[in-house]
């Protein structure tokens, strides 16, 4: 018997390593997002914690952007920036996506939402690649809310 | 003792045995290595080490650890016991000498070789996912309505290599037996 239970000579400590794991994984939170002018572009801002004790790295990151009220409407696509960005070990930065407008997406927003104080986009189809890892997420991102210029 | 009394391939075996303990005491060094993606997870491997984390968490076997020094005891005296053959080959307990180093680095290296393809296999037909004994390929997972595509690369180091070559100079050591014994 090993310490009182023969099924631990054999098998690792799996409650240890799982807290370990869920460790390795930064935790991502929304900081806010802004309309840059003249261009009509946006830039979004998460708050990128590393709960481990090694570096966390990020190379890129691609996605889609919809109008939230308006379901269908592609607005743009975007894109990381500053990507590769490193994040040490028990340490937070600010990963910036940057969102470019399409043409339809551009008339969308000044037709429909110009001076929104409350507008909300979908980021969708997101491709993250992160420590050499790439992941397709399937759930979408609420941004928002955003004020368009009038 | 004359020069050609001496057993050479048995003499080179438990030179280059002798190194592959000093190789694993000094720097752990593997025979195998695992890479997942970048920095998500490693494993080195031996009959005489063992080292694996996954997202940073390290993977303990407790099992292993004894194999392990199973491993490293087999080859320590697979070392000694195939030099002090080599240089007494004409003596009368010689052949039993040889004919307990001769076989160690080959069993060690044949269950190593059998440890790697049954464990491959095993995560492939249970878990699907393939991992190649050397080389790269892709494993793809779904989770939610997430995909994850995360590369996995392996290779054998050159102290694998050595393992082998070992291994031949044991058989060589057996042959050249029949000679110096003319």
């Amino acid at each position: 018997m090993y310490r009182g239970d023969i099924t631990e000579l054999v098998t690792p400590n799996i409650e240890e390593l799982r807290d370990k794991i869920k460790n390795f994984f930064p935790t991502v939170e929304y900081v806010g997002c802004k309309v840059i002018s003249p261009e009509l572009s946006l830039k979004v801002m998460f708050n990128v914690t590393n709960n481990s004790d090694g570096d966390f790295k990020f190379t890129s990151m691609n996605f889609s952007v919809y109008c939230s009220q308006h379901g269908g409407v592609l607005l743009g696509y975007g894109y990381g920036t500053g990507l590769p960005l490193t994040i040490s070990g028990q340490s937070s930065r600010i990963l910036s996506l940057h969102v470019i407008f399409t043409t339809e997406g551009r008339i969308h927003i000044g037709t429909e939402h110009r001076g929104d104080r409350d507008f909300h986009a979908i980021l969708k189809d997101m491709v993250v690649v992160a420590q050499g890892v790439e992941v397709e997420l399937g759930d979408e991102i609420d941004v928002g809310p955003i004020e368009i210029p009038p | 003792m004359e020069f050609r009394e001496v057993n050479w391939p048995g003499l080179a075996c438990s030179i280059s045995a002798a190194t592959i303990v000093l190789l694993s005491v000094l720097y752990e060094a593997p025979w195998w290595r695992v890479a997942i993606g970048d920095g998500v997870g490693e494993a080195e491997i031996s009959p005489l080490n063992y080292k694996a984390n996954l997202a940073g968490a390290s993977i303990e076997v407790p099992i292993i650890w004894f194999l392990n020094i199973g491993s490293k005891l087999t080859m320590t005296s697979c070392a000694v016991v195939m030099f002090l053959y080599s240089v007494t080959t004409q003596k009368s307990f010689s052949r039993q000498l040889l004919g307990f180093a001769y076989k160690k680095p080959l069993l060690l290296l044949g269950l190593f070789a059998v440890m790697l393809v049954v464990s491959t296999m095993y995560v492939e037909t249970f878990f699907g996912v393939y991992v190649p004994l050397m080389g790269t390929s892709t494993v793809l997972f779904s989770d939610g309505g997430a995909t994850v595509n995360v590369p996995v690369s392996t290779s054998f180091t050159w102290v694998f290599w050595l393992a082998v070559v070992t291994a031949v100079l044991a058989i060589g050591a057996k042959i050249y037996d029949w000679k110096v014994r003319e």
